[in-house]
C-alpha cells in the first residue's frame, strides 16, 4: 500500500481501476437483467433505458471528479492558499498533513521553506541590531579619539586613526595635564570588538592616571597594573607615551613594547629610528623594573612620528609590505617642508598609492609631532 | 590560510625537557589548531622546561605572541619554564619589539636552550 500512498498518480490510477472494474462487472452481470426489466416489466421509455445503460459511465465520471477533487484539487487549494498568503505578506499557517505523496512533499516543502525563511529573517534582524550596536560602539570610540588638535606651546601635532572594521584596537590620545601634554599611541592585540573594549579601558585608565602622576613612567606602570588584572594573558597593548613638558620645552618618551619612534632631524635631513623598549601593557603584573622614561632631545623643526604596525605591515597586491623603510623614506622626503598635518596627508597619500585596492586588514594610526 | 605543524621531540638521554618544533606560520588562522594540540600538554606538563624551537617558524604576529605569553603563564603557574630558541630574524624582531625576551628566556640556538635547562 505504501507504493500507492507515495504517488498521487498511482493512487488515482488504482482507485479508478477498482471503480472501473466494479462498474464493468456490474455492467456485465447486472445491466442485462436490469435492462430486460426496464423494457418488459417497468414500461420505461427507450430514452430511459438508454439513460440507465449510461448510468455506469455517469457513475464512473462522478467518482473520477470526486476523487480528483478530494485527492488533488482540495489539498492543492489549501497549500496554494497558504502560499498566496505568504507571497502577499499576510499571515500564513503551517500545513499539517500526514500524507507522504507529492502533495505531502509540497506541504512539507512549504513548511520547511517558511520555517527557514523565518529563521533567516530573525538572523537578519539580529545582524541589523548588532550592526547598530557596532555603529554606536564606533561612535563611542570616535568620540574618545581626539578630533581637533589642541594648541600646545612649543609644538604642533596632528594624528588620526583609521580602524580596519567599524571599531578597532588602535588608539591615540592627546591629554593636557598641567605643565605636561601627553600624547600616546597604543595598539591592542588583534582588532574588532575585543580590541576596542581594551582600547577604551586603557584610554580611561591613562586619562585617570594622567591627572594623578606627572611622569609617563608612573602613568604606564599603573595603567599596566590595572590592565593586567582585567585582561587575559593572550591580550596586551603595545604603547608609546610622549610627554611634552611645556615649561622645560622638552620631550620625554616611555615605551611599552611598541613600534619604533621615528625622529626626523631637520638639520641633518635624516630620520632616526629609536626602539621604544619596555614590554607591552597587560603581559606581566609589574613593569616598574622594565620600562623607563627617557628624553628625546629636539631642535626646532625636528619631527617625531609615532605609528601602529597596521601601516608598516600593510601589503600591496604583490604581497609586499609597506615596511618601516618606506615610512622612514616618506618622513625624510616630506618632513622638512610640511606641517604635521601636511606630513600626515602626504604619508597617507603614499600609503594609499602603495596598497591600492587591497583590503585594510589592521587598524592604522599615525601621529606627527613637530617642535616649533 | 597559514599552515603550522608541530613536531614533538623528546631527548631520551635528558628527562628534564621536551622540544616542540614549530613549522610554518603562527597567526590567527593557525592558532586554534596549535592551542588545541598544545593546550592539554601545557596543562599537564611535568618536566622542568619546555623548549619551543622556532627555527622553522616563518611568521608570527601579536596573536602568536599572545599564545607564547599564555603558554609561559600556564607553565610558570606550575613552576615550569618555557624557553624559546632559534628565532628567524623577522620573528625575533617582532618578539623583541613587544618585550618578550624580558618575560620568556630566548636563546639563539637550540643547543643553548637545552644547555640552560636546570637539572634537578
Amino acid at each position: 500500500m505504501n507504493f500507492i500512498q507515495k504517488s498521487i498518480g498511482r493512487k488515482i490510477f488504482f482507485t479508478l481501476l477498482m471503480i472501473g472494474l466494479i462498474l464493468a462487472a456490474s455492467t456485465i452481470w447486472l445491466l442485462p437483467p436490469f435492462r430486460d426489466w426496464l423494457l418488459y416489466d417497468s414500461f420505461a421509455t427507450p430514452l430511459q433505458v438508454h439513460l440507465a445503460e449510461l448510468a455506469p459511465l455517469i457513475l464512473f465520471f462522478v467518482a473520477t471528479v470526486i476523487l480528483l477533487w478530494g485527492v488533488m484539487a482540495h489539498p492543492l487549494g489549501k497549500v496554494f492558499h497558504e502560499m498566496k498568503a505568504y507571497l502577499a505578506g499576510r499571515t500564513y499557517k503551517k500545513i499539517f498533513t500526514s500524507r507522504i505523496d507529492e502533495m505531502g512533499v509540497l506541504a512539507h516543502f512549504f513548511n520547511d521553506v517558511t520555517r527557514n525563511l523565518e529563521r533567516v529573517s530573525g538572523m537578519i534582524a539580529e545582524g541589523k541590531r548588532m550592526s547598530q550596536e557596532f555603529s554606536v560602539g564606533s561612535d563611542i570610540q570616535r568620540k574618545i579619539l581626539p578630533t581637533t588638535m589642541p594648541a600646545i606651546p612649543g609644538v604642533v601635532l596632528y594624528g588620526s586613526m583609521r580602524p580596519a572594521s567599524e571599531i578597532g584596537g588602535d588608539s591615540f590620545d592627546i591629554i593636557p595635564a598641567g605643565n605636561n601634554t601627553l600624547v600616546y599611541v597604543g595598539d591592542v592585540t588583534g582588532h574588532g570588538l575585543p580590541a576596542a573594549l581594551i582600547m577604551v579601558m586603557v584610554n580611561t585608565i591613562m586619562r585617570t592616571y594622567s591627572e594623578l602622576y606627572a611622569s609617563g613612567y608612573d602613568i604606564l606602570v599603573n595603567t599596566n597594573r590595572i590592565l593586567k588584572q582585567r585582561i587575559e594573558p593572550r591580550r596586551f597593548m603595545t604603547c608609546v607615551l610622549l610627554r611634552w613638558n611645556i615649561q622645560e620645552q622638552k620631550l620625554y618618551y616611555t615605551g611599552a613594547g611598541h613600534e619604533h619612534i621615528l625622529i626626523y632631524r631637520k638639520q641633518q635631513s635624516l630620520c632616526e629610528v629609536r626602539q621604544t623598549g619596555g614590554i607591552a601593557l597587560g603581559m606581566v603584573p609589574d613593569i616598574s623594573k622594565i620600562i623607563k622614561e627617557e628624553l628625546i632631545p629636539l631642535e626646532n623643526g625636528d619631527c617625531v612620528v609615532l605609528y601602529s604596525d597596521g601601516i608598516i605591515e600593510a601589503k600591496n597586491i604583490q604581497g609586499e609590505m609597506f615596511g618601516i623603510q618606506r615610512l622612514k623614506g616618506a618622513v625624510e622626503q616630506y618632513a622638512s617642508t610640511s606641517t604635521p598635518e601636511e606630513l600626515f596627508a602626504r604619508i597617507s597619500k603614499d600609503f594609499g598609492l602603495f596598497v591600492g585596492d587591497q583590503i585594510q586588514e589592521d587598524d592604522i594610526t599615525l601621529i606627527a609631532f613637530q617642535k616649533t | 590560510m597559514a599552515l603550522l605543524t608541530l613536531k614533538f621531540v623528546t631527548d631520551l638521554k635528558n628527562p628534564h625537557y621536551e622540544i616542540v618544533e614549530f613549522h610554518g606560520e603562527l597567526d590567527p588562522s593557525s592558532l586554534p589548531g596549535v592551542e588545541k594540540e598544545l593546550g592539554p600538554i601545557l596543562e599537564s606538563y611535568d618536566r622542568q622546561a619546555l623548549i619551543f624551537d622556532l627555527s622553522q617558524l616563518k611568521f608570527t604576529n601579536s596573536e602568536g605572541i599572545g599564545f607564547l605569553v599564555t603558554s609561559h603563564m600556564k607553565l610558570a603557574k606550575r613552576k615550569h619554564q618555557l624557553f624559546i630558541a632559534a628565532l628567524r630574524p623577522n620573528v625575533r624582531d617582532v618578539l623583541e619589539l613587544v618585550g618578550i625576551p624580558r618575560l620568556i628566556p630566548v636563546y639563539d640556538t637550540l643547543d643553548q636552550a637545552t644547555g640552560a635547562v636546570p637539572e634537578m
